[in-house]
């Protein structure tokens, strides 16, 4: 089946989710231009989600197996979860806005068929990316 | 009246009627009672008895050779009711969109739409002893707001089947056809060939058989043969010119042998607390009596038309089972132990992470298991009945072997194409986010992404279709609208071997309409 995409449709609600998102920030940081620092804030603020990153690694290491490399890379991965949000407003999330966004890019996904089977299982691509980040970063303690 | 046609004397008799109609199952059987009163001299024709009789039976061995299929012999009954002897009485009209000619479908499409078959359904349901002709869940006490998401649109919905007792029509209209003075019913009376004139254009007789030898005729004006999806084609692939069959000019007789798809396609591993499946009635189904007496229906679920549409998909049914927990399953500890091994310490163990953390839900092993009939419920696996392509390679023909009464065998070629495993599969997955979308829980899909093969319990049913196949143009199907065998002058075909599509639902009450249509038709003409 083709994925029953509307991409413009697709994009206004995206566009709409990053204004709900922006308006939900708590912090009173200056949003700055994004840079390597706000990507490596936007992913540990995506990882901390996961109380115990050990236990994402089924779902990443089957994900990762489904993309190129690079795609696979954190960097990548970060960035495809933000979605058309900026990094540099990603980084700047409280915990209650970012899991408010994942909830909806989530959703969102499902809705537009932005899946993925893994092991028969329907899942979100955001919920794929979201164990693929978990499962790369070196600290795994939780 | 009923009688044994072993009593038709001498050998060499010829009967004569006005209708003859072959075989005593769902089709002929409505067919014949349609003439109780009629002045039309009508002969029912059944190869069985009223009970079940083996050396009967046998004359439906055959073999396989395509997709794994059940055996000819035993997948459908040849006695007085013919297969209605054991069905199990699910009923509903095939949706609007079977009947349809959709461009993304090759040879999809009835001659005619839902709407005019519907006076005939209306009437089939009195044969089949249901109640009204009204399928909509709430008018059956369905509350739909007490049904989660995604049951309830856009892309599903959820159903309703009614059951019928179920009716066996041998033994609820026997004393009816007994009864009937112009019409006669033979049984062990197996019809070997429809004789036809010179040019194949008109059929005379049929020559009839008993297993002992002894051999008789049946003259008519109007011949129908109601035998069944498999029996029909080889009725006509045995008659006619030697090499070809009658009615078979374009080699459509036989093909298109359809039937649907059956299998336990997944799991919903439900995630929201709040989930209850107390709407679902489950396969034995419940008594309502909302409609004055009491009637049976049994809830499902399909896709809706919008989302067949729009996805390309054919028709999809499904209902769900219920596992058990693994509480309940304390005789199996040492398998529980080995399964929970391999589910819950890799993708379910992650699947229990994000529920937990990313949707805030209790994990699947921390909620409390729902339950069904008092019994705690683990999981939720799909029963899933997929409607399959129009296909001219899966077909039916004769073989090399022969019965006892020296007819040629049966070989059933059962195909089933990429593109009917891919629409399933792709079925599974808009369910699998449909589910995943209204935070119900998540789907495994048991089509696996890096195989063609199907669930390892997929089996096509008894619903035997499309072997006479309708169509206006005798270059595409078998009869024409009407059900008349195209380029024969008097001779029908009633059962399901006329459907073009099989669609979704459960053929019998289709078959019956048909039938009753049919006889309708054949009143009029003779009038």
């Amino acid at each position: 089946m083709n994925p029953c995409r509307s991409p413009s449709r697709r994009q206004l609600l995206e566009l709409l989710l990053s204004s709900i998102a922006a308006c939900s920030f708590c912090s009173t940081r200056r949003i700055d231009l994004a840079g390597a620092d706000d990507l490596e804030r936007t992913r540990r603020a995506l990882i901390s989600l996961f109380s115990n990153r050990c236990r994402v690694r089924a779902i990443a290491a089957a994900y990762v197996g489904t993309v190129a490399r690079a795609q696979a890379a954190p960097a990548a991965l970060t960035r495809a979860i933000s979605g058309h949000l900026s990094i540099s407003m990603t980084a700047v999330m409280n915990e209650a806005a970012i899991r408010k966004f994942i909830a909806e890019r989530i959703q969102l996904d499902f809705l537009y068929h932005d899946i993925v089977c893994i092991n028969g299982w329907v899942l979100s691509k955001t919920e794929a990316r979201l164990c693929a980040l978990a499962a790369a970063d070196q600290n795994l303690d939780g | 009246m009923i009688t044994d046609a072993r009593l038709v004397q001498p050998a060499g008799t010829i009967l004569d009627a006005d209708v003859c109609i072959v075989g005593a199952g769902a089709a002929g059987i409505t067919l014949a009672r349609e003439f109780v009163d009629s002045k039309l001299r009508v002969v029912l024709l059944e190869s069985g008895a009223m009970q079940l009789d083996s050396a009967t039976q046998n004359l439906y061995a055959g073999t396989n050779i395509g997709h794994h299929y059940f055996d000819p012999a035993t997948c459908r009954l040849r006695y007085f009711g013919g297969t209605t002897n054991h069905w199990g009485g699910w009923c509903m009209p095939l949706d609007a969109i079977d009947f349809q000619q959709r461009a993304d479908f090759p040879y999809s499409g009835w001659p005619f739409d839902r709407s005019y078959l519907e006076p005939w359904y209306r009437r089939a349901q009195e044969v089949c002893q249901l109640g009204p002709f009204d399928y909509a869940p709430p008018h059956w006490g369905m509350n739909l707001n007490k049904i989660p998401q995604p049951f309830t649109g856009p892309h599903f919905r959820c159903e309703i089947l009614q059951l019928s007792p179920p009716t066996r029509f041998g033994e609820a209209y026997r004393t009816i056809l007994h009864a009937a003075t112009q019409l006669s019913v033979y049984l062990n009376a197996n019809v070997v060939r429809l004789v036809t004139n010179d040019t194949y254009r008109e059929v005379r007789e049929v020559a009839v058989s008993t297993l002992e030898g002894h051999r008789f005729s049946v003259r008519a004006k109007v011949f129908v043969i109601a035998a069944g999806g498999i029996e029909n084609a080889r009725l006509l692939l045995s008659s006619g010119a030697e090499s070809r069959g009658l009615g078979n000019d374009r080699d459509l007789v036989g093909r298109f042998f359809t039937t649907h798809i059956q299998y336990h396609g997944g799991e919903i591993l439900v995630s929201d607390e709040s989930a209850k499946f107390d709407f679902d009635t489950g396969p034995d189904g419940v008594s309502y009596s909302g409609f004055g007496p009491a009637h049976r229906f049994v809830s499902g679920f399909g896709l809706a038309e919008s989302a067949m549409r729009r996805f390309s998909l054919p028709s999809f049914k499904f209902r769900q089972t219920y596992a058990p927990t693994p509480l309940q399953e304390g005789v199996n500890a040492a398998t529980r132990m080995l399964e929970a091994k391999d589910d819950w310490d890799g993708i379910k163990r992650d699947l229990e992470t994000i529920v937990r953390d990313l949707h805030r839900q209790p994990t699947f092993e921390e909620r409390p298991a729902f339950s069904r009939d008092g019994q705690p419920v683990g999981r939720v696996l799909l029963r899933c009945q997929s409607e399959q392509f129009p296909n001219p390679n899966s077909r039916v023909r004769l073989g090399t072997d022969r019965d006892a009464l020296g007819m040629r065998n049966i070989v059933i070629d059962w195909r089933l194409t990429a593109a009917d495993r891919e629409k399933a599969a792709a079925t599974l997955r808009l369910f699998g986010a449909e589910v995943g979308r209204v935070a119900l829980g998540r789907v495994r899909s048991w089509f696996r992404e890096d195989d063609v093969a199907w669930p390892s319990d997929m089996f096509g049913d008894q619903h035997h279709s499309g072997t006479t196949r309708m169509h206006q143009d005798p270059a595409q199907g078998v009869v024409d609208p009407n059900c008349a065998v195209h380029g024969v002058a008097n001779l029908y075909v009633a059962g399901s071997s006329v459907f073009p599509t099989i669609g979704g639902g459960n053929p019998t009450l289709t078959i019956t309409a048909l039938a009753l249509r049919l006889a309708d038709r054949i009143k009029g003409a003779m009038a």
